[in-house]
């Protein structure tokens, strides 16, 4: 979104209505609601109800508001301290983007319904008819559908034995249905998938303009950033991802040619280290070896010996060519959904769901597996530029994490800091695990999957925002081609000074990056349970929050904490200026 | 001391990577075996209440560590304030019994504890169920090492046979008992210490 904020005063809005509700995020939520003067009629549901029954439709329609509310009120905010758009405009999206759409539907209802659907009336009914036709799915913020499933199987599989509420209850124009509570469930949820796969297809269409741009030959991958954040549509999850990364170009014309070359690349690095010239580090192969068959010991993808082996490539190339960091458990669970995101471009649509079920060798030809290692291995790397310092020697980017979130935590909910601190509750404790795996084992593949196309929206500097530069390290901008960036592409070497140095005062006044915004988003997960956890003791507390009960949370919830992430991130720049 | 109302044990597992902490744990605490277990990141708690020599009641808070090299640099965050240091081994791997000394050092220089020459250690040799060829570390070596350590106690174990594994702990509890109420008494100590360093204090400022 090139449109940046104007206003330039600081609106105390958020923060107070933040302060009333003192570090509850539902109440957070519903005191922003209240807030709002909302034109729709909408249903409204209490905060406490939200916290409770952790009502999806409720859930979501607190996050649309809230970005509502972020746009009127934090980018205010937020512009005034410099921040980046990069974090507004997805939240921007879902409000304006939509939001004109979204008025439409409530207030004439059903005329607009009829006349919305009369567009696009015979694909849906083609889709839904036709399981095997090649639909893209989606498992994505605007449309929130749980998890990556195709159209088909949803339907039959999923669709009639989920309530409607944890179905398909994130469009925010389904929510009032004051209308259709006279409507028999059958045809609610009927509406419900219908709209679903209209919202769908609108998005679909949408990266698939961004992706293959009409003119010109660049991808604009600032606008990518900005929709992807909003989760990414499965189909489109593997170019997608390897933009944001920064791993491909975003010169469409030479993205082919570059692909290849570092896929041969990577062919010859497998090559080299696998040859008798080779001297085999034997700690770090032992390591990776035994850690393999613990990599998702639950999901039958990885117990394919094909998959183990390629995985024992990827990581083990990875860890000869750092041997600064070298190998460290953990770098072996961040591998996997790429890996897994790369696969699912080889499969038929109808079958993407079922990646993690198919060994790959059943569709995959063996060059199309080294591909497929090529680009998780290239993006792995790419990742972890961005956090080198967690994996060095003494883990110093883990460390500060950690302290950081302490100190956020002391801000934002000084009930629970104090509680821990009377409890002896040290947040190494708990939050090691979340900051070295990217809280990759607090939830299901599918939502890492999920909440790793905000992550990855988040990696890269663009021209409004940096990455956080807690060493030169993480402060590797991608190779991208954004249109205010200097140059285009970035060398490994560039520092943060350098980098700023070339920027305007107003672009770098704040860093951002996705080492920072993971704290936040750890802030926002542990505060979630603040209430339960003020009511444990040391032992409960640390039993609870090693097995918290979110792998069975589902994108309305993925999606609610990185919203509640990045609003806090927003309030709390200045908490965070010193963590450079 | 608090913890004397509660009797809270802390117990810490140490060794190198894979050679069954988590499992070992969970035999333990839950009497469970899994081969599904993900690699311990950080380090993982369990607890179990725990009673001893028929009367004493105490929770017995489990601590399994991370064991890859990279992660020692946390240890000081998980070691402190344990009452007894579990080292374990794999019998089929030397390099894992080779490293089960510094382990032990590594413990030492990073838990503070108070008397680093009584503090109670326990080694286990796991994996005992697997076939006799893969074995590696024979058990006269590791009565050797067990002895060269200071006469700790040794127990060979398998988590997966479920063999040895509650004498083992029922050990490593009374080695943590005893060593709660030793440091519990220190404390005592040191603080009749402190009041009678202050009393002899006085008189020296005053006489400034």
């Amino acid at each position: 979104m090139g449109v940046r904020p104007t206003t330039t005063s600081t609106s105390p809005t958020p923060r107070e209505m933040y302060q009333k509700s003192n570090s509850s995020s539902p109440s957070l939520v519903g005191s922003i609601m209240r807030s709002l003067k909302s034109s729709h009629s909408i249903r409204r549901l209490s905060a406490g109800e939200d916290a409770e029954n952790g009502n999806h439709d409720s859930l979501q329609k607190s996050n649309y508001h809230r970005a509502r509310s972020l746009n009127s009120n934090g980018s205010a905010q937020s512009h005034g301290r410099g921040v980046s758009h990069i974090h507004l405009s997805p939240l921007r999206k879902s409000s304006s983007g939509n939001g004109s759409f979204h008025k439409d539907k409530h207030s004439s209802h059903s005329q607009k319904r009829d006349k919305y659907f009369a567009d696009l009336d015979e694909d849906w009914s083609a889709v839904i008819e036709d399981y095997n036709m090649p639909i893209p799915m989606i498992s994505n913020g605007g449309v929130e559908l749980r998890p990556p499933v195709t159209v088909g199987s949803r339907r039959s599989e999923t669709g009639e034995s989920r309530s409607p509420s944890a179905g398909y209850p994130n469009l925010p124009q389904l929510n009032k249905s004051r209308s259709s509570d006279l409507k028999s469930q059958y045809e609610q949820e009927n509406e419900r998938e219908v709209q679903a796969l209209n919202s769908l297809m609108h998005r679909v269409a949408k990266f698939d303009a961004i992706l293959n741009p009409t003119h010109g030959n660049q991808v604009n991958v600032s606008e990518l950033r900005r929709l992807s954040w909003n989760g990414v549509p499965m189909v489109h999850r593997p170019s997608v991802w390897r933009l944001l990364i920064g791993y491909a170009s975003a010169n469409i014309k030479r993205q082919s040619s570059l692909l290849q070359r570092k896929r041969q690349d990577y062919r010859d690095g497998v090559e080299l280290v696998f040859s008798k010239d080779h001297t085999r580090d034997l700690p770090t192969w032992h390591q990776i070896e035994i850690d393999i068959p613990r990599t998702n010991p639950f999901i039958p993808l990885y117990q394919f010996p094909l998959v183990q082996e390629s995985l024992q490539r990827i990581l083990y190339l990875w860890a000869i060519r750092h041997p600064a960091s070298g190998y460290v458990q953990g770098i072996n669970d961040l591998v996997t959904p790429f890996y897994q995101t790369f696969l699912t471009e080889y499969l038929p649509p109808a079958q993407k769901e079922d990646v993690d079920k198919i060994c790959p060798d059943t569709y995959l030809s063996r060059e199309q597996l080294l591909d497929v290692e090529a680009d998780s291995f290239w993006c792995l790397t790419k990742l972890l530029e961005q956090i080198t310092d967690n994996y060095i020697h003494g883990q110093p980017g883990i460390l500060k994490q950690v302290k950081n979130l302490g100190q956020l935590v002391k801000r934002i909910d000084s009930d629970l800091y104090d509680h821990f601190s009377q409890e002896n509750v040290e947040f190494i404790q708990f939050a090691f695990r979340w900051m070295n795996c990217l809280l990759m084992r607090e939830f299901s593949m599918s939502m890492v999957i999920r909440m790793w196309d905000t992550y990855l929206s988040e990696t890269s500097l663009d021209s409004t925002s940096s990455a956080a530069a807690e060493a030169p390290s993480s402060s590797l901008p991608p190779d991208s081609s954004l249109q205010n960036s200097p140059g285009g592409a970035f060398r490994e070497t560039v520092t943060s000074a350098k980098f700023q140095g070339k920027h305007n005062a107003a672009a770098t006044s704040r860093q951002t990056s996705l080492s920072e915004f993971h704290v936040f988003v750890c802030a926002a997960f542990l505060i979630k349970f603040s209430e339960q956890l003020i009511g444990m003791d040391f032992q409960e507390t640390i039993t609870f929050l090693q097995n918290p009960p979110t792998k069975t949370w589902t994108e309305s919830e993925i999606e609610l904490l990185l919203s509640e992430a990045y609003i806090w991130q927003s309030l709390y720049k200045d908490a965070t200026s010193h963590w450079r | 001391m608090s913890s004397r109302k509660k009797n809270i044990l802390k117990v810490i597992i140490l060794g190198d990577s894979g050679v069954g902490k988590t499992s070992l744990m969970h035999r333990y605490v839950s009497d469970k075996f899994s081969q599904q277990y993900k690699a311990t990141i950080g380090a993982d708690f369990l607890t179990k209440e725990v009673t001893m020599d028929g009367d004493k009641v105490a929770t017995m808070q489990v601590w399994d560590t991370a064991g890859q090299e990279r992660f020692q640099s946390l240890g000081v965050a998980f070691y402190r304030g344990a009452d007894c240091c579990v080292l374990v081994y794999d019998v089929t791997n030397a390099k894992s019994f080779e490293n089960i000394k510094s382990w032990r050092d590594e413990f030492l220089v990073h838990a503070n504890v108070s008397s680093p020459d009584t503090f109670p250690f326990v080694i286990l040799g796991n994996k005992l169920d697997v076939e006799e060829s893969k074995k590696v570390v024979s058990n006269r070596a590791a009565q050797d090492m067990a002895k060269s350590l200071g006469n700790v106690p040794l127990f060979l174990t398998s988590a997966k046979g479920s063999i040895n594994v509650d004498t083992a702990f029922e050990e490593i509890a009374r080695n943590a008992l005893q060593q709660s109420q030793a440091d519990a008494d220190a404390f005592e100590d040191d603080f009749n210490d402190a009041i009678n360093i202050q009393l002899d204090g006085e008189p020296s400022s005053c006489g400034c």
